[in-house]
């Protein structure tokens, strides 16, 4: 099982592949573009410029020194879609990632999909998780239009991923999870929140909305007390904390056939992303060799020494898998 | 013949029928949101009973869809009619749908839009260009057209978006369908309505087994950050915009079905 790695500057690849990082992964939003249709409207699902190379020079000098190590570069396009402005644009994009050495795409709208595995044959292309793909028939749809790999949604129990690993293995695709960072309170693929965390043209910065610090009040005749406690259940998610975790997962995704997990956070400094492949590559080692019970003590004191806090259920990929299935 | 839109009622339990006008040439029955409550196979047959009964047409609305959520809406997919319409918004739906199939409808879920309402104060602070990129939608776009042609699709749906709505499929072979008041923001699986009033729930969140507690309680979420009340509805964020375009635009830009979702608010 291999550990995909976020990237956002050509410095941070040697560091990653020599910590152990076997793929890498990025997004390109060069000056034009982010002219044209600001960060809000970014190439990729992030909207800020400190996740994204800003040229795809700075890609080709990613990837070669990538590739000298054999360790793949994967370059996302994975905007819910692109309308019929940005298409031509896109596709050109596209071309230019792969000409810089590109290994693969990440990729969630299903006509560029399409297009891009006629273009590229060779490319390996993942289904992002900005494309919902939560049963085993969407597997082989989206192996008919040419993904090679699907990215499991982050909105999927542990046990659901495993059965739907095992599917993709039976249909010759590989399958990528979510390790560490990142969970979304909504479901990526599906979610039309906008992100607005970078000012251009007259935009102001806002707050993530599914993260903000609602009022909120419940509609319906049930008593008042239980109305309380629903209404403090849904503001849950209000300025929680992002230190979010999978690793209790790993022992099932290795048995399940998961071909790579993937580190949220392309934004994050070297030195985090170094510490999270470093504390994957740990869980996956302990995972070959542990029983359920103690890989998951194990796991919970690689989350301490990441966070410096214990695990919470709400920064829990996967409840099912770890000490809140106890 | 001047044409006319034809109206939707969309409801998802057969105990909503009362809500059903003389107006509405069609139902809309099902769920877009959530598999949990997929409607049985029982009050399936109830509702395709009553549209028989007023001469009315049927669509099934299913929605995203786990292994076993599909299952269950292919088990449904067999009662319709090859006349009948199925709303999808899973592509493994799709690939699962046995002929001969009902006519098949993309749904808003597969039909990507710009919802977010804070969209529409972005008028004059971005480029025109930009905003109208914003106004469109996935099906806008003649690739994605042309994908879904080739899937068997004959129709898209959109919602009804505060910024404007800039698809214009009176040119496409699709026809398009609008939801009208209640617009979709965003889902998830990690609901919050699950289990919201047990004490023992309080802090955690995942994809847990519910008693469908989003049938007794639902949200209203406000914030200076929005121009409009959010409404957790279930599993699923919406916003209500009263505001329709007269029917000869919707009519000129290929929109031929109004679909009232006002069902999905609780009643009193």
């Amino acid at each position: 099982m291999k550990i995909m790695s976020p990237f956002a500057s050509t410095d941070e690849v040697q560091p990653l592949v020599e910590a152990g990082a076997g793929e890498l992964y990025c997004g390109v939003v060069p000056g034009d573009w982010a002219e044209k249709f600001t960060y809000t409207g970014s190439v990729n699902l992030r909207h800020d410029r400190a996740a994204n190379l800003s040229s795809f020079e700075e890609l080709q000098a990613s990837a070669k020194i990538a590739l000298k190590c054999n360790v793949p570069v994967f370059a996302a396009f994975n905007a819910h879609f692109y309308s019929k402005h940005q298409i031509p644009l896109i596709l050109e994009q596209v071309d230019k990632a792969i000409s810089s050495g590109a290994s693969g795409l990440i990729i969630a709208d299903p006509a560029l999909l399409r297009a891009a595995a006629g273009k590229f044959p060779e490319a390996k292309i993942s289904l992002s998780t900005a494309q919902p793909c939560f049963n085993s028939h969407s597997i082989q749809f989206f192996k008919g239009l040419g993904a090679k790999r699907i990215v499991l949604p982050r909105h999927l129990s542990a046990a659901e991923a495993a059965s739907l690993a095992k599917s993709a293995c039976s249909h010759g695709i590989e399958t990528e999870a979510f390790a560490l960072n990142s969970i979304c309170p909504f479901i990526d693929g599906l979610c039309t929140f906008q992100h607005m965390v970078e000012p251009s043209q007259s935009l102001e910065v806002q707050p993530l909305a599914c993260r903000l610090n609602y009022h909120v009040s419940a509609i319906g005749a049930a008593p008042e007390s239980e109305k309380q406690i629903a209404c403090s259940h849904v503001k849950l998610w209000s300025n929680a904390l992002s230190y979010d975790c999978g690793l209790c997962a790993i022992p099932l995704f290795l048995r399940s056939g998961v071909s790579s997990v993937k580190i949220a956070g392309r934004a994050n400094p070297l030195e985090k992303k170094l510490q999270d492949i470093s504390a994957v590559k740990r869980a996956i080692s302990l995972a070959k060799k542990l029983s359920a019970a103690d890989f998951v003590e194990e796991a919970t004191a690689l989350y301490f020494s990441l966070y410096r806090r214990s695990c919470q259920c709400i920064n829990c990929y996967c409840p099912d898998a770890g000490k809140w299935s106890r | 013949m001047t044409k006319a839109i034809e109206k939707a009622l969309f409801i998802s339990s057969p105990s909503q029928l009362g809500l059903f006008r003389d107006s509405f040439q069609r139902i809309y029955f099902g769920q877009e949101f959530c598999e949990r409550l997929l409607p049985s196979k029982k009050d399936l047959l109830k509702v395709k009973s009553f549209c028989s009964k007023k001469g009315i047409s049927l669509s099934l609305v299913t929605p995203i869809l786990t292994d076993a959520g599909l299952e269950n809406a292919l088990a449904l997919s067999r009662l319709l009619l090859p006349e009948d319409e199925i709303i999808v918004n899973d592509y493994g739906l799709l690939h699962a749908l046995q002929n001969p199939r009902p006519v098949l409808v993309a749904g808003r879920l597969l039909n990507r839009q710009f919802r977010d309402p804070r969209i529409a104060s972005f008028r004059g602070k971005v480029s025109d260009s930009f905003f109208m990129h914003l106004q469109q939608s996935h099906a806008a776009s003649p690739e994605f057209q042309s994908f879904l042609l080739e899937n068997s699709f004959a129709r898209a749906e959109l919602d009804n978006l505060l910024q404007g709505i800039g698809t214009d499929l009176s040119k496409s072979q699709l026809h398009a369908s609008l939801y009208f008041p209640f617009v979709f923001v965003s889902l998830t699986r990690m609901c919050l309505s699950a289990n919201c009033n047990s004490v023992s729930f309080q802090g955690k969140v995942g994809v847990f087994p519910c008693s469908r507690e989003c049938q007794s309680f639902q949200f209203n979420l406000k914030s200076s950050f929005f121009p409009n009340e959010l409404l957790l509805f279930g599993n699923a964020v919406l916003f209500k915009n009263s505001a329709l375009p007269k029917e000869p635009e919707l009519l000129s830009m290929g929109i031929d079905r109004l679909v009232t979702n006002k069902a999905l608010q609780l009643p009193g």
